[in-house]
């Protein structure tokens, strides 16, 4: 392949000599030769040279295409994740909210049934702690304070 | 003469304490008569020594929410007075169950109503009671 392009490049170079104007002889034959056979050399390096960097930079932009081609697919994978990921969390979210609902629900009923136990407004109440030791009991005893619910009628 | 005035201060004094025991045997009656009957349930047995202010609050629903509460420490097993205060007629007393205590407040009117009854439990099954946690001993 590589003779055939030098063989085509000397081919052409020499119809190019034939093409230009004859110039007059100042030299003799042999100088006259050597200078043909350097520049059609010359002109084949010129050749071979450019095709070469003409693929270099075809492999580049390919490269690169690929590359954006990559990238591209890349961010449309990474995108479809996201979505996906998006729809996810908003079933969760939709999930808590039916959870919330469902809560608040029951707090509702709940404190319809306090209500309706305590109609007077006393006959449930929070009795924030409650003494282990009493009046009777040995001071020794250590005070335990303990949560406490009074149920009852009347006041103190 | 010294003979007899002590005596007569002997005999006052066991007057005096008699009355005193009388007094606490009473309430503690009282309480735990109101206390078995609500612990039973019964709506009747629990109103039996209210005032009438206090009985028109009660409700039968509430009775037996108390009953469930009680029940749920175990069998009744009585109550103790732990603390008096006689000026102001309130008493609370200690009832005892298989699994766990209540407290047991009441305030009595002069003529032996209750203008009080209340039935303080832990807040939630399965907390220590006072008495439990007063006489549980740390590891």
């Amino acid at each position: 392949m590589k003779s055939f392009k030098i063989i085509a490049a000397l081919t052409l170079a020499a119809f190019a000599l034939t093409l230009a104007p004859t110039p007059q002889a100042l030299a003799d034959g042999a100088a006259s030769t050597r200078n043909i056979l350097i520049g059609t050399a010359a002109a084949t390096l010129i050749i071979i040279n450019h095709n070469k960097k003409v693929h270099q930079r075809y492999a580049e932009d390919a490269q690169k295409q690929a590359a954006l081609a990559e990238q591209a697919n890349n961010a449309k994978a990474a995108a479809a994740q996201y979505k996906t990921a998006y729809e996810h969390e908003a079933v969760v979210a939709s999930n808590l909210k039916r959870e919330v609902a469902l809560q608040q629900t029951q707090i509702n009923q709940l404190n319809a049934q306090v209500a309706s136990l305590n109609p007077s407004g006393n006959f449930v109440s929070a009795n924030s702690a409650s003494t282990a030791t009493t009046s009777k009991q040995p001071v020794s005893a250590k005070s335990v304070q303990v949560a406490m619910v009074s149920y009852g009628w009347g006041s103190f | 003469m010294n003979l007899r005035a002590a005596l007569v201060c002997a005999t006052a004094a066991l007057l005096i304490a008699g009355c005193s025991g009388q007094r606490v045997a009473d309430e503690t009656k009282i309480a735990d008569d109101v206390t078995r009957a609500v612990y039973n349930n019964d709506y009747a047995g629990t109103v039996k020594n209210f005032d009438d202010t206090l009985k028109g609050q009660v409700t039968r629903g509430q009775v037996g929410v108390i009953s469930d509460k009680l029940h749920a420490l175990g069998d009744y097993q009585g109550l103790t007075e732990v603390k008096s205060e006689p000026d102001y007629r309130r008493y609370t007393f200690e009832a005892k169950l298989t699994n766990g205590t209540a407290m047991v407040r009441m305030r009595v009117h002069a003529d032996g109503s209750i203008a009080a009854y209340r039935v303080d439990v832990p807040a939630a099954t399965g907390l220590p009671t006072p008495a439990s946690a007063a006489s549980a001993k740390p590891k």
